[in-house]
């Protein structure tokens, strides 16, 4: 895949490796390059991608937080509402807040919204679902899924220059270097 | 300190989570051959879904006759009213929880030995709760209005009643199964995506393609997937107990000899991880053997399992000791004479000393590890603990037969519809888990290739296990 | 790796630690915490500000407040030989010390032994009807009173004699089980001979499952001789799951205290903060089993509103007592929980010693209420009685830290066999 087409627009540079280290090497000499728009692939999650990236930190645990707190208030709000003021009732002698057995329709809620956050914030933030990627042009990267690494430059990178990144790039020592047409 | 000096630490190498030898691309090819080629699969896979089929079609023609006819068809009565539909409802809500224990709480206290059997152990859990919702729903005696459980705007003006425990199962079991479906399909995506560029045939291709969501392994999305999946488990845990909690709250909160019970919810718990473990093996043992799946489920996996079964079993004997114990100790009559009527002088004691030798006797001879190493031994021990759960359920629901007054002693008896709708949750259950095993990857094949050794391209262990940050 | 645990250099006698100033300090504090005690009760009875039976009665909320530490420590000692696993590595020693306690707890006994026999200054109400019954002179209401649930129950069980052969039995197989344990664990450490400490090691197993087994019996007897029958009629199948979560908090709140202690010194390079993180979450876990096996309980009792049952709650729902119920589910449950749900907490060693002296405070704000409730105040005016529960936890533990201290200095803070396990884990860190 390294013909070039000038007419094609250009997604963005691939280099491929075959294992992880290497991977993370390479990214840390792209950043000290002065890269900045990169991103590694990994068939597995590999912590020292995403730290050499500089994405120390993900922000699901406060998404899944503040989805899980909302999710329990209103699952007690609904019982309170339902139980103690639209349709007071009385059963066994037990008072219409009936906290005590409140409790369990609390918790659920909570723990569903906690789920539910998590994973549509997870497909937001990620892009996802995203059936149409231009990087599924480059038959190599099938592999990322396998047992193939893989470094991406995007192509609004400021430093990004067809020719000087695939230079670049070669001096990484992957085992291959592709352009990703969009 | 001369002999001090001389003490060496002894170094016992725990036992691979993988055998074989194998690298990135067998793993792929190993796990992913299960699910994209057709001649992966033989004889002992046309048995079972052919098995479970008819077990299914059995479900169909019961539930029809069922609807048509109504409830009375089982052999409910009053006071009785509570029958097979809850021994089943329980029995198979309770398999589920291993599924998820093996998942999320392994995952959490980074037990590798998990890895290789929390992929198949969620699929029986998802499959387990779908047998089990079908009871509540039958036993409402009209299903078409299920939907009157959840609040909804009504004309009635009415609203669930929400100091029911029935009430709280309606969104226990709902959201339990929500979470195991989601927490399933997140760790499916990679390997979904793994199917995706490993089939060759266009439709398969397309087909996993749409179900991975187009995902490609960037380091940001895993970051993120990473950190969800780990809240997930870390929210599982405490899901799959109060689970089963509201379950044993439905017993627990009534104020029927026995059944009033403030131990009820971890003993239910425990229970429920017992005869989850038993399933897992029911299942791994065959499975391993069929699809020569010895490399990655090991000796050493279903050792470990047996062992958690047989800790498990402990805790639900001490259970059955604290019942016997407190009802002796507070010297309430009620509680008392129900105990005696319930172990000994009853019409269904046989049955408690069926729950006591299947759950507590026979399972002993796991403490021998020859026994835990011996696939045959360990798969009949597993079937006796799930009958044995079963009878649990079965001795405390027959409880039922004698409450307080002689106008609530009754007998009970099931019917042969009672059987038939049993029997065919098998057939659902068993024809869903081999359309799981023919199309979903049955090991995680991401989580499998973390536990290579470094040379062999992996990470010499679990990295959700030790945690992002 | 600079840091590395190097087994070679860093022998057996490196990891011993001198730990002689907090034991006198420990000592120093339980005396004055006895002394607390003994002036605060001599000074309210001498003024018949409250009865006899808040002595004894106070007394115990200590004695069971380090019962329950000895015996978590038990607990886990066991499971750790049981199941391995790395945070038992580091805590294993902690654990094994707190266990070789259990002499102590036979002598803090004597006193609640006393109190089976003190008759009407018994806090215990059968040791009262006991008592009661034998000053009975009208053998109709005599025989009556033995007729009754409760009688028959005092009759076959709850009596003084055979309360005390009881807890002679428990501390007996109790004991039984902590000596074997220890010198179990002797032999695979210390003995030269590879093959009689890998013997050793394989028999650990064995003795691990048995110490669960029987601290789980014994347990279940114990909380219902000592604690549960201060209630009349109550009769929980959970309280002792709650005593169990109560046990093993405290005593892995005090092991993580020696482990934070000796970050610097002994444990430098071995214990790290990815250490304490996993030892946090766990934590957190115990935390959440105590709220549920505790919420549990209360629900069930609460919606079952049988007479015999609810008293227990609504003595501990009424006011005075309410305050104590906001201090546990706000401190030991949302506080825990919402601090040690965060990895910058927990990886923090000062933090997770506040945390954990936090709730060893919790676990004796429980036990407190177990107890203390269970008596009719309202003739009592606003004696500040529990300062003698106070003195009670503090002097008992003064004495049983410094014990417990002195053990902990016996032997090397590590198994020095299994650091192994340690330095693995070390390098799947790098």
């Amino acid at each position: 895949m390294s013909s070039t087409n000038n007419e094609t627009k250009v997604y963005g540079m691939l280099a491929e490796y075959d294992n992880a280290d290497a991977l993370i090497a390479g990214i840390k000499k792209a950043k000290e390059a002065g890269y900045t728009k990169l991103d590694g692939y990994s068939p597995y999650a590999v912590s020292g991608i995403a730290d050499a990236l500089g994405f120390i930190k993900s922000e699901m645990a406060t998404v899944m937080l503040c989805g899980g707190i909302c999710g329990a208030i209103c699952g007690f709000l609904m019982q309170y509402y339902t139980n103690a003021v639209d349709y007071p009732f009385n059963i066994g002698g037990k008072p219409y807040n009936s906290w005590p057995m409140f409790i369990p329709v609390t918790y659920e809620p909570g723990i569903l919204t906690t789920c539910l956050a998590g994973v549509f914030g997870l497909l937001a933030l990620c892009g996802l679902p995203k059936l149409y990627n231009p990087l599924f042009n480059v038959p190599a990267f099938e592999r990322s899924t396998i047992d193939r690494f893989f470094l991406f430059v995007q192509a609004n990178d400021e430093k990004f220059d067809l020719q000087a990144t695939r230079e670049f790039l070669l001096t990484l020592n992957p085992l291959s270097v592709a352009e990703v047409p969009e | 300190m001369a002999t001090t000096a001389t003490i060496r630490p002894h170094v016992e190498p725990q036992p691979p989570a993988i055998g074989g030898n194998h690298n990135l691309t067998t793993v792929t090819e190993t796990i992913s051959r299960l699910s994209l080629d057709p001649k992966a699969h033989g004889k002992p896979w046309m048995i079972t879904f052919g098995l479970g089929t008819l077990g299914v079609l059995l479900f169909l023609y019961t539930v029809t006759y069922l609807i048509w006819m109504g409830p009375g068809i089982w052999g409910l009565n009053i006071p009785t009213a509570w029958g097979f539909a809850i021994i089943n409802f329980v029995w198979w809500i309770g398999i589920g929880h291993a599924g998820t224990l093996i998942s999320a709480i392994l995952l959490l206290v980074h037990q590798r030995w998990r890895t290789s059997i929390n992929r198949f152990a969620e699929a029986m859990t998802i499959f387990a709760v779908m047998c089990a919702g079908i009871f509540p729903l039958l036993h409402t005696g009209r299903p078409w209005l299920a939907y009157w459980l959840y609040p909804f705007p009504n004309n009635f003006a009415m609203w669930p009643q929400f100091r029911s425990p029935l009430a709280w199962d309606v969104f226990a079991v709902s959201t339990y199964f929500t979470v195991s479906l989601v927490f399933w399909y997140v760790g499916l995506i990679p390997d979904f995506a793994t199917l995706r560029d490993v089939a060759k045939n266009k439709l398969q291709k397309r087909i996993y393609g749409a179900l991975s969501l187009g995902w490609t392994g960037s380091a940001f999305n895993w970051r993120r997937y990473e950190k969800v999946y780990l809240i997930l488990a870390g929210i599982s845990t405490p899901l799959v107990f109060s689970v089963h909690s509201i379950v044993s709250f439905d017993f627990a909160v009534s104020i029927v000899p026995l059944w009033h019970a403030t131990i009820f919810p971890p003993f239910f718990v425990i229970g429920a991880i017992y005869s989850g473990f038993a399933m897992v093996l029911v299942l791994g043992i065959p499975m391993r053997k069929w699809y020569k799946l010895e490399d990655f489920i090991t000796d050493w996996h279903l050792d470990c399992s047996a062992k958690v079964m047989l800790a498990s079993g402990m805790m639900v004997s001490f259970g059955y000791l604290c019942e016997v114990w407190f009802a002796w100790y507070s010297h309430s009559a009620v509680e008392w004479e129900s105990t005696v009527l319930r172990v000994w002088s009853g019409p269904y004691a046989w049955s408690y000393w069926a729950l006591i030798a299947c759950n507590f006797v026979i399972p002993q001879v796991l403490w021998i590890k020859k026994m835990r190493y011996n696939m045959t031994v360990l798969f009949l021990i597993s079937i006796v603990v799930l009958i044995g759960m079963w009878f649990e359920r079965y001795v405390i629901v027959i409880t039922l037969t004698r409450e307080y007054l002689p106008s609530m002693w009754a007998r009970y008896a099931p019917t042969h519809h009672d059987w038939f709708i049993y029997i065919g949750t098998f057939g659902i259950f068993f024809s869903l888990f081999a359309l799981f095993v023919r199309f979903v990857p049955v090991i995680s094949i991401t989580e499998m290739r973390e536990l290579l050794p470094k040379h062999a391209g992996g990470q010499d262990g679990h990295a959700i296990a030790e945690g992002p940050p | 790796m600079a840091d590395h645990v190097s087994t070679e250099g860093h022998g057996a006698t490196d990891l011993k630690v001198d730990l002689s100033s907090y034991r006198t300090k420990a000592l120093l504090v339980g005396i004055g915490g006895l002394a607390l005690f003994g002036i605060a009760a001599g000074a309210m009875v001498a003024t018949n500000a409250i009865p006899t039976k808040q002595i004894f009665a106070s007394y115990s909320v200590g004695f069971m407040y380090w019962v329950a530490v000895t015996l978590g420590a038990l607990f886990f000692l066991s499971l750790q030989y049981l199941s391995g696993g790395k945070w038992g590595i580091l805590m294993r020693r902690p654990f094994e010390a707190a266990t070789r306690c259990f002499p102590l707890l036979i002598l803090f006994f004597i006193p609640v032994a006393g109190s089976f026999f003190a008759g009407k200054n018994s806090p215990y109400p059968w040791a009262e009807f006991y008592d009661h019954i034998q000053h009975e002179t009208n053998e109709e209401l005599k025989k009556e009173e033995l007729e009754s649930d409760y009688g028959r129950r005092v009759v076959e069980y709850s009596n003084p004699t055979f309360s005390l052969v009881r807890a002679i039995g428990i501390f007996v197989i109790l004991g039984g089980i902590i000596f074997v344990l220890n010198s179990t664990a002797r032999k695979a450490e210390e003995n030269p001979d590879e093959n009689a400490a890998a013997d050793a090691r394989a028999r650990q197993k064995v003795w691990g499952s048995w110490g669960i087994i029987l601290y789980a019996l014994c347990g279940m007897v114990l909380i219902t001789d000592w604690v549960m029958s201060y209630e009349k009629f109550f009769a929980s199948s959970m309280f002792p799951l709650i005593f169990h979560a109560n046990a093993m908090l405290s005593s892995f709140a005090l092991a993580l205290l020696v482990l934070i202690g000796l970050r610097n010194t002994a444990l430098k390079g071995i214990y790290h903060p990815s250490e304490q993180i996993h030892l946090g979450s766990f934590m957190l876990a115990m935390a959440l089993f105590w709220v549920y096996t505790t919420y549990s309980q209360f629900m069930l009792v609460w919606a079952g509103n049988l007479p015999e049952e609810l008293g227990y709650p609504l003595k501990r729902a009424s006011e005075g007592w309410k305050p104590i119920w906001y201090v546990l589910l706000g401190l030991r449950f949302f506080l825990a929980f919402g601090l040690l749900l965060f990895r910058e907490v927990k990886s923090n060693a000062k933090a997770m010693r506040i945390i954990s002296i936090g709730l060893m405070c919790m676990v004796g704000v429980d036990i407190f209420n177990w107890i203390e409730p269970t008596f009719d105040r309202s003739q009592m005016g606003y004696a500040p009685y529990w300062l003698l529960d106070i003195g009670a936890i503090v002097g008992l533990g003064g004495i049983w830290v410094w014990y417990f201290l002195g053990q902990l200095s016996k032997y090397p803070v590590l198994p020095v066999r299994e650091i192994y396990l340690l330095k693995g884990h070390h390098d799947e860190q790098h």
